[in-house]
């Protein structure tokens, strides 16, 4: 997928295409899948990852030898904050 | 029956500063979880619109009160008012103006199709700038930044194609369109019936927003 022109993402917009993923996969998801949905390399995924366990946002668990992140509360009710602050933003023609 | 005309039109006023605060809040709650400068600007914009509306809406309170009690003070009073028409216009004129800028800050950020309806959007509003010149008048500045925002806004709507970006449109609008009724209130000063449909229009277009917002608020994540 090429893109002819490079958006910039902010750090929050980062934080919330990756919660969006994992939530897409039914709240549960595992790195590689993550990835793509936040079209992230593999490196900055876990760096950012590891960022939203310290938040709270993100839990890391073990499902036999797979690692797996799932949403906490706290992580869904940020994508369910962020998601009526990018409508609203829209809505007014504003990209965040 | 001229001071109910007047207690509806102070209530609208009314409404309208309260909608223009709570939709700068929710602008501010909308920056402090993304930090977007756009959704800074558009709080700074609704908030000043509000104060504006506000301060005009109190002197006119006070002006009515002292008025309709000492008829012999109307020359000292309408001074006030005047005073307080020019700092409502000022403050509009600066909310208008961070409209337009957030908006032609957001074009910078955008793609090159978007960058080309601003254009088109900006080529529009020539007429209207051409005319300030002629006419030096603070409603004929607020008609043209306005212009301006209905028409980004347009645009917007159109690349969009959803309803709530057809709310802000028409919110804009007809906001645009209250501030032509009051320039047309200037011309005929014997009738009020401009100023009342300037202030139906400008509440109307308060109201599209505050739906627009409404609508936004209700919106839920599926649980896994």
């Amino acid at each position: 997928m090429s893109r002819e022109h490079k958006e910039y993402r902010s750090k929050t917009r980062i934080y919330a295409d990756i919660l969006n993923s994992i939530m897409k996969h039914g709240g549960k998801s595992g790195p590689t899948r993550i990835l793509y949905g936040a079209n992230l390399s593999y490196d900055r995924l876990m760096k950012h990852l590891s960022q939203l366990i310290e938040l709270g946002l993100v839990q890391e668990e073990k499902e036999g030898d797979e690692v797996v992140f799932k949403l906490t509360d706290k992580g869904r009710a940020f994508v369910l904050e962020f998601t009526k602050v990018e409508k609203f933003a829209e809505a007014f023609g504003i990209t965040i | 029956m001229s001071l109910n005309w007047g207690l509806v039109t102070l209530l609208m006023e009314f409404v309208s500063a309260l909608i223009s605060f709570i939709i700068g809040y929710y602008a501010l709650k909308g920056y402090r979880a993304s930090g977007s400068r756009g959704l800074f600007l558009l709080y700074t914009a609704f908030m000043v619109l509000g104060i504006g509306i506000f301060l005009r809406l109190i002197a006119l309170t006070y002006f009515a009160v002292i008025l309709g009690v000492h008829e012999a003070s109307q020359s000292q009073l309408l001074g006030l008012v005047n005073d307080t028409v020019w700092i409502y216009s000022v403050t509009q004129l600066i909310a208008y103006s961070l409209f337009a800028v957030t908006y032609i800050l957001q074009a910078r950020n955008i793609g090159k199709q978007s960058a080309a309806a601003v254009s088109v959007s900006a080529a529009a509003t020539v007429p209207f700038s051409a005319r300030l010149f002629f006419i030096p008048s603070l409603e004929l500045v607020a008609i043209t930044l306005l212009g301006f925002v209905t028409v980004y806004s347009f645009m917007n709507l159109l690349l969009k194609k959803g309803s709530d970006a057809a709310l802000v449109f028409f919110g804009f609008g007809l906001m645009m369109l209250s501030h032509v009724f009051f320039l047309l209130e200037v011309f005929r000063k014997m009738s009020s019936s401009f100023l009342f449909l300037g202030q139906l229009t400008q509440l109307a277009g308060f109201v599209c927003l505050l739906i627009m917002l409404a609508k936004v608020s209700k919106i839920d994540v599926p649980r896994a």
